[in-house]
């Protein structure tokens, strides 16, 4: 049985249970012989020789070739033929031979090498042995294609172990990549070349005394002693990827852990070559403790980065009555309008008698442009980037890109950048925008520039009305949140700031809204969702139930196209809106899993609709 | 960028001096193939009748195997469309480098009794004539052609002739799914007692580490295979498997997921393999003689041992006296515990722990 505890992006923290004993994933199974040197600490075993005593056991030692059996104790691998598809003496044999092997040991555990019929997700295994990894790992590029197909066909319910990996420094990647169990193969390997290996740093004879663990405490140089510091080492990592991936931390992790090239590479393929593939399952809003760190080059191609950008892009609209762009820094304080710069350009802008004319979107790295409505949304709202005023060649690119596409979209009648530091932008501006940042936007000098730029472009503009103008940044961000169905959340409603947070109402007395800065994202009442009924992809169809708490797997029939975990989803059955809530996976695993909680009800029909 | 994966460095590219099949055979292949020219020939070490000796061996150059689909071999593309007069001319150059040998040894690339490669007159004419100038005369041939007719009229020209069958191992699996050699051991039995029934003399290869089959894998099959086969043969010889060019094994090994056998596997199957064929009472000579051996492609230790293990197997190949490979176990070497840990490995048979280690 297998109980997912908690999911970061592809990677998941899984309980999985056969005949009483547990193993809790990501993990490393350690290696049990009877001419190996033997783990103690194990949580988990790969055993030659039958169950290991009280631990998770999974038995292996049948040869498919010599048509022998494997030593007794279930779960076992059962014995088939380890041959790379393409050079079976026939097409496809290797899975049958497989096949039959799983069906015959009656187990949860199905070998494959490299070829995913349609039907594999239907066999019912639990674990997928997946035999090629080790040689698909040789090649970065190929790794990512193969991980995403395989990935594609197994879905997200089952566990993958991949034989001959799991060196301490790739086990985040790799837990990352949505692999489940790994093997200390690689550490033994590793040991009889004499490498100490610590997450990042292969350590050679020259590095004596850099290690505490109770293998290094116990004295020992030769292979052996060397092979139980692997495995002390593997161990502690496997379990800080576990504790990263239940805080929502597992990239930082990977970032961190970037130490050799095949890991950069292969991050960088996932990234770029099965976007599509990946960032379903990345969420749209994490809490402040795991706020993006986004330090360096692979930062750029996270996910949720390029999901942010294209998104800016492809369903966002700017306020229609704000026709003046002003383009501000970011501020390390975040959401940026708390900060002190930016309450400085709030200020001037009021004082020029019409701020709802004008649009303030932040240009920053990594993100490109943040919309200001949008400032609470994840990354926007919490992330942290080394400012040093250096940019590197993509990171200019990018903004550059990121930043005329806006303004060519938005039909803007006038451009004030109030950015320093920045020239390299200039080519991305109209050359009728006004530059007023300076050597430092928030000096007085600038102010008084923009100050001036400003009321040039505002003069003999209609003024926009307050409420209007709330209204019209509401309607932009539920656009960016839901899709342009969005937008009927905002039609004369009425925007209450409260702190960081704001109240959406309907204009008298009935709430439709709330956006929190800690959450990022707009909360919706049973009014508000009501407005959005039929109009989004957020919209999970349940059976004729009437869901209170949480919404488990088995009553979803259908997940509207955009869900990705975090989402806000109306929970519907048959066109009737049964309640609202938080999605708890993607749409993906919901069309797929079996089991599982799906939605974190918030509001539903029964309950006294109104405040969060 | 690069392509170094968690298993080690990145695949190297292979350099001209790659050639080492054609170069222990004193000689470098350069395509297209001449019809006129024998593709290897050259003297050996050998034993007649537990007494030291020196073989004659000879390749003819033939239009190839009728099979050619064997994962590990590389012999096709040494064919070429030889006529009889050819072949005579092969022949007939090869002699001239004969130098008082009492063991001819005359293989094609395929099979001699194949009547395409080597037409029945020439086939006689061949044989009449080598049995007339040696001790002892050795052909190869798959199990399909040694039929009883073609065996009677080798026999006649050739009193006593040995006839090699290349069984490679006794596993069925092994036999269709890893050598692909598309036949099987009872083939091989058949036949096998035919010649013997007709009074020849039977030899048979067996394989050491064909694709896909871990070391530990691949040391107990050559194992039960020399036990199932010693019966049927007057000589069993032990081939490791070396990385021939254009095959199967050589994509795989370029893809960084084969080793050949270690030289310590191939001792220590030769060892087993005695033992036991000695405890069933039979009189089987057993012989190894890796091709390539030490080399990058060929069966190998860590290179310091190697050629002290070789000489061990030579020695138990020609004398019979297991006493030098022995010694070599019992002296030792540091890639002796890696080897250890290898065949441990082995009873994991989903890691294929080769791949993990440098070549």
């Amino acid at each position: 049985m297998i109980e997912i505890l908690a999911r970061d992006g592809l990677a998941r923290e899984m309980k999985w249970t056969v005949d009483g004993h547990s193993l809790i994933s990501p993990n490393i199974l350690f290696l049990r012989s009877n001419g190996l040197p033997h783990f103690g600490r194990a949580e988990g075993f790969l055993s030659s020789e039958g169950a290991v005593e009280g631990r998770f056991t999974l038995s292996t030692g049948g040869s498919w070739f010599l048509e022998r059996a494997g030593s007794a104790g279930a779960p076992a691998i059962p014995p088939f033929p380890n041959i790379p598809v393409g050079l079976e003496a026939a097409p496809g044999e290797a899975y049958a031979a497989a096949l039959e092997g799983f069906r015959a040991s009656g187990g949860p555990v199905l070998p494959v090498t490299g070829e995913y019929p349609p039907d594999l997700a239907s066999t019912g295994a639990e674990l997928l042995v997946y035999a090629g990894a080790l040689e698909h790992s040789f090649r970065p590029r190929r790794f990512a294609e193969e991980l995403a197909r395989l990935k594609e066909a197994a879905g997200y319910g089952r566990l993958i172990y991949a034989p001959g990996l799991g060196e301490p420094a790739h086990l985040a990647f790799l837990a990352y990549c949505g692999i489940d169990l790994f093997d200390s193969a690689p550490l033994l390997a590793a040991a009889r070349q004499g490498h100490k290996l610590l997450p990042g740093w292969r350590a050679g004879a020259a590095d004596k005394g850099v290690c505490h663990c109770p293998a290094c405490e116990g004295g020992g140089e030769g292979p052996e002693a060397i092979y139980m510091h692997n495995c002390f080492a593997a161990l502690s990592e496997v379990r800080l990827v576990r504790s990263a991936t239940r805080g929502g931390r597992l990239r930082e992790l990977v970032e961190n852990r970037l130490s050799d090239a095949w890991l950069v590479a292969a991050l960088r393929h996932l990234d770029l070559r099965h976007y599509d593939f990946c960032e379903r399952f990345f969420p749209v809003a994490r809490p402040a403790s795991a706020g993006m760190r986004a330090l360096g080059r692979a930062s750029l191609t996270r996910p949720e980065i390029a999901r942010f950008q294209k998104r800016v892009l492809e369903r966002y609209r700017r306020p229609p009555s704000a026709p003046v762009l002003l383009l501000l820094p970011c501020s390390a304080r975040k959401p940026y309008s708390s900060s002190l710069s930016h309450r400085a350009f709030r200020g001037l802008i009021d004082r020029l008698g019409n701020p709802g004319a004008v649009h303030e979107v932040v240009v920053t790295s990594p993100l490109g442009v943040v919309p200001m409505e949008l400032e609470s949304l994840y990354p926007a709202g919490s992330y942290d980037i080394p400012v040093s005023g250096d940019w590197d060649e993509t990171e200019m690119r990018i903004l550059k890109d990121q930043l005329a596409r806006f303004i060519s979209a938005g039909r803007y009648s006038g451009v004030v950048c109030h950015l320093s530091g920045m020239d390299f932008l200039g080519e991305a501006l109209p050359p009728t925008a006004a530059s007023t940042g300076g050597a430092r936007a928030a000096s007085h000098p600038s102010l008084e520039e923009l100050g001036r730029a400003l009321s040039g472009l505002l003069e003999g503009m209609p003024r926009v009305g307050r409420r209007q103008a709330a209204a019209e940044r509401l309607a932009s961000l539920a656009r960016f949140q839901f899709g342009p169905g969005g937008e009927a959340l905002a039609e004369g409603c009425e925007v209450r700031r409260r702190g960081n947070d704001r109240r959406v109402t309907d204009g008298r007395h009935t709430q439709l809204a709330l956006l929190q800065h800690e959450r990022g994202l707009l909360s919706l009442t049973m009014d508000g969702a009501r407005r959005l009924l039929g109009r989004t992809g957020y919209e999970v169809e349940i059976g004729d139930f009437k869901p209170s708490g949480t919404v488990f797997m088995p009553g979803v029939l259908s997940a509207g196209r955009d869900i990705r975990p975090g989402d806000e989803v109306l929970v519907t059955h048959s066109g009737e809106l049964r309640g609202v809530g938080v999605a708890l996976m993607s749409r993906s695993e919901m069309e797929r899993a079996k089991r599982g909680a799906a939605v974190r009800m918030r509001h539903h029909l029964s309950t006294r609709e109104g405040g969060d | 960028m690069s392509d170094e994966g968690p298993g080690g460095p990145p695949e190297e590219e292979e350099g001209p001096e790659e050639a080492d099949e054609a170069e222990s055979r004193g000689q470098t292949r350069r395509p297209p193939q001449d019809p006129r020219e024998y593709v290897a020939c050259w003297s050996e070490r050998d034993s007649l009748d537990e007494k030291e000796d020196r073989a004659w061996v000879l390749i003819l150059r033939t239009r190839g195997c009728s099979w050619a689909r064997c994962s590990m071999c590389g012999y096709h593309g040494e064919a070429a469309a030889a006529s009889v007069e050819d072949l005579l001319h092969q022949f007939g150059t090869a002699l001239g480098r004969q130098r008082g040998e009492n063991i001819a040894k005359v293989y094609t690339s395929g099979s001699f009794l194949d009547e395409s490669e080597v037409p029945p007159e020439l086939r006689r004419q061949l044989l009449a004539e080598l049995s007339g100038g040696f001790k002892r005369v050795v052909i190869e041939s798959r199990p399909e052609y040694v039929t009883e007719p073609a065996v009677r009229e080798a026999l006649s020209a050739c009193p006593g002739l040995e006839i090699a069958m290349g069984l490679e191992s006794a596993s069925p699996r092994v036999l269709s799914h890893s050598v692909r050699k598309g036949f099987w051991f009872a083939d091989f039995e058949k036949r096998a007692t035919l010649v013997r029934r007709l009074g020849g003399r039977v030899r048979a290869y067996l394989l050491l580490k064909p694709p896909f089959l871990s070391e530990r894998e691949a040391l107990e099959d050559a194992v039960a295979s020399a036990l199932k086969a010693a019966p049927l043969c007057d000589t069993l010889s032990l081939n490791p498997v070396n990385v021939q060019r254009g095959t199967m094994v050589e994509q795989l090994w370029r893809r960084r997921i084969y080793r050949p056998p270690w030289l310590w596997s191939a001792g220590e199957a030769l060892l087993r393999a005695r033992r036991g064929i000695l405890e069933a009472g039979c009189a089987t000579r057993l012989v190894c003689a890796p091709t390539a051996a030490g080399r990058r492609r060929g069966a190998h230790n860590c290179g310091r041992c190697d050629l002290s293990v070789v000489a061990g197997l030579e020695s138990l190949s020609l004398t019979g006296s297991t006493e030098e490979l022995e010694r070599a176990f019992s002296r030792g070497c540091a890639c002796l515990a890696e080897w250890r840990e290898v065949l441990e490995m082995g009873a994991f048979p989903v890691i294929n722990y080769d791949a993990l280690l440098p070549r």
